[in-house]
């Protein structure tokens, strides 16, 4: 059990920076989730706390220790690869046993370890199998049957659920969430899943292009996002994103886009005097848009009429996508909503949760 | 994944008929490629055996019925042959042995650098081996000579390597690529040193190709001619001497050397090929 700590650490391959002044602590015990698109350094930040890349420049800490220097074999981390990497040549016991008989563990006590292990993943009966015998899902579990028996200092997990299909991803996670209060351990968990990190994540850091975006946790990631590319990666459907002025005076102020014009709640108004008449992007989430006969009656509604172009009802909800003026746009409503394809709908957004960002500098106003 | 046993219906299953008669072709391609492959052996084991009548007429037999053992015989107490036979067993073996405790380590150093760096040492292996064997035997026999290595077993081996390492290296080269690197970052991460991951991970796993470099480095070395032509003249090798022996004897005696040449080629092929196999790596790192 330790905390980590990344202090402005920096990783070029060459010309390319994979990962550009990261600092980032993580508490003991902690969840972590680093999520991103591919090609963001969420990997290669987990890699240099493996040890398995160097850092170029920076300091990286494992509770107290200054580990730049410590090879990977003495970081007393445990890591669960993407591709699982399982020796193949080893039965299932001799994967989870590896570790500790290269620590020169007492034998009876790896066999208890690997054994208790294994029953709480239900990979007990699988312990004299080769890797090749298994399913897929059942190769995830050994994978991480082999780091829980380290009893390592930090968890390290590089898109572990990956290779699974949807349904036993959707277990598993629930299966490392469990893991993590059972074991009381740092988890640190890579990801471009953002499902992924909003479920099993205590907190999220965000990262594109090599830099750490917004660390959070997942409701104030979700509910205020520092800028654009957190506001458009979080969330599923997307945020509906559109290019808008602000117009008015100290006193009234309204969003005017392309396809329609808003006004804002007064009690946002001091945050946005100074950018009256400035070019901004105007946020708002598909579940802040309602068919207006199912509006909230407590929220500041503003309201207009937009054309239906697909519904795609989930049963528990219907995704209806709309256009206004060429500007199409999606709304999460209400399943009793009567919205049918190609006729105009009264919608109403939810003005007390929108997003504003500054055009320029893509960073959120509010 | 899916675990759920794949749906069959009893009954329903037609005969594929142009599939069928595709597996009895490839049967019969393959029996005919056996044949004509083993064909030479066959006529050598046979002659070895045939009695005299049945092969000194215009028309030898190619299935004789009646056999013999008195080539066996007398090339089995002949006083040439051990010695001869010892000494490439004993050649073949430690340069066999000298070749991979050099070439395992060097290869898999090879196997992990730049893909640049490693074209360029992949190829400069290849270059001590630009120039014909002929050209430089003699060089190295006079050199031999004046090291004391002429006739000697170590000198042998010494001029062997000179012939197999490329070739093993490259083998090795080929087999430690196909291993995955996540494999060995695992076993960094379980706590492994790199000798120690080379020794419990990677060289279990390059067994398969592990043997080929073995076998070929063997064989390369049991029937090599030109360079023990040159540096052994009053102990030659088993080839050598089977050279020898057929500019002197009939072809029944030239067969039976030949046999006993060819049956350690087949032992030892038979010892190695249990690592053979071509699903060593599955489980590793697909899902």
């Amino acid at each position: 059990m330790a905390s980590v700590a990344f202090s402005h650490v920096t990783k070029a391959f060459g010309e390319v920076i994979a990962v550009d002044d990261l600092t980032l602590e993580i508490a003991d015990k902690e969840f972590l989730v680093l999520v991103g698109p591919s090609g963001c350094g969420k990997s290669t930040s987990l890699r240099l706390l493996a040890g398995l890349e160097e850092v170029t420049t920076g300091e990286i800490f494992i509770g107290e220790r200054l580990v730049n220097d410590v090879a990977a074999k003495d970081r007393d981390i445990a890591m669960v690869f993407q591709s699982y990497a399982l020796y193949p040549h080893m039965s299932v016991f001799d994967n989870m046993a590896f570790a500790l008989q290269l620590r020169k563990m007492d034998k009876g006590e790896i066999k208890e370890r690997v054994q208790r292990a294994a029953e709480a993943l239900g990979i007990d009966n699988l312990l004299d199998r080769k890797p090749k015998q298994l399913s897929g899902g059942q190769r995830q579990r050994v994978a991480l049957g082999r780091a829980i028996v380290r009893e390592p200092a930090v968890f390290l997990m590089d898109e572990p659920l990956s290779n699974l299909d949807a349904k036993l991803r959707v277990e598993a996670r629930a299966m490392l969430s469990r893991l993590h209060l059972q074991l009381g351990t740092t988890f640190i968990y890579v990801t471009h899943d953002q499902v992924e990190a909003m479920t099993m994540g205590t907190r999220i850091a965000v990262q594109n292009a090599g830099v750490l975006q917004q660390v959070d946790t997942p409701e104030d990631l979700y509910d205020h996002p520092v800028n654009i590319f957190v506001a458009g990666f979080i969330g599923s459907p997307a945020m509906n994103l559109f290019d808008a002025t602000l117009m008015g005076s100290n006193e009234a102020i309204h969003i005017q886009t392309k396809a329609f014009q808003v006004e804002v709640p007064t009690q946002v108004i001091p945050a946005l005097t100074d950018h009256l008449g400035k070019e901004v992007i105007f946020g708002i989430r598909p579940e802040d848009i309602h068919d207006k006969r199912y509006m909230p009656v407590d929220v500041t509604a503003a309201s207009f009429v937009a054309k239906v172009d697909v519904i795609e009802p989930m049963g528990s909800e219907r995704y209806v996508y709309l256009v206004k003026n060429g500007k199409d746009f999606v709304a999460r409503v209400d399943p009793r909503s009567a919205a049918a394809v190609g006729e105009d709908l009264g919608i109403a957004l939810n003005m007390d949760n929108i997003h504003l960002f500054d055009a320029k500098t893509e960073e959120g106003l509010l | 994944m899916s675990e759920a046993a794949p749906t069959s219906r009893p009954g329903a299953r037609r005969i594929n008929w142009g599939k069928r008669a595709g597996r009895v072709g490839l049967a019969l391609l393959v029996l005919l490629i056996v044949a004509v492959t083993m064909a030479p052996v066959y006529f050598m084991v046979v002659l070895s055996v045939m009695e005299p009548s049945e092969f000194f007429r215009p028309d030898p037999a190619y299935f004789p019925t009646k056999f013999t053992t008195q080539w066996w015989e007398r090339v089995l107490n002949s006083e040439t042959l051990y010695p001869a036979f010892t000494k490439s067993l004993v050649v073949a073996t430690v340069t066999t042995a000298i070749a991979l405790v050099i070439s395992v380590p060097g290869a898999y150093a090879i196997s992990r650098m730049a893909p640049k760096v490693k074209y360029f040492l992949i190829l400069s292996l290849f270059f001590t081996r630009m120039y014909p064997e002929i050209g430089i035997a003699l060089p190295v026999a006079v050199f031999f000579l004046r090291m004391g290595l002429y006739e000697s077993i170590i000198g042998l081996v010494f001029a062997h390597l000179i012939l197999v390492l490329p070739i093993c290296a490259w083998i090795l080269v080929g087999a430690f690529e196909t291993i995955p690197r996540d494999l060995e970052e695992a076993a960094s991460v379980d706590g492994a040193s790199r000798l120690r991951t080379l020794w419990r991970v990677v060289i279990p796993l390059a067994a398969p190709g592990i043997s080929v470099a073995a076998i070929f480095t063997w064989l390369l070395s049991w029937d090599e001619v030109t360079y023990a032509r040159f540096l052994t003249l009053l102990h030659p090798t088993l080839p050598i001497q089977l050279l020898d022996i057929i500019g002197r004897s009939g072809p029944t005696v030239v067969a039976t050397w030949a046999t006993i040449v060819t049956i350690p080629v087949v032992i030892v092929t038979y010892l190695m090929q249990r690592w053979l196999r071509a699903d060593y790596l599955a489980g590793a790192v697909k899902g």
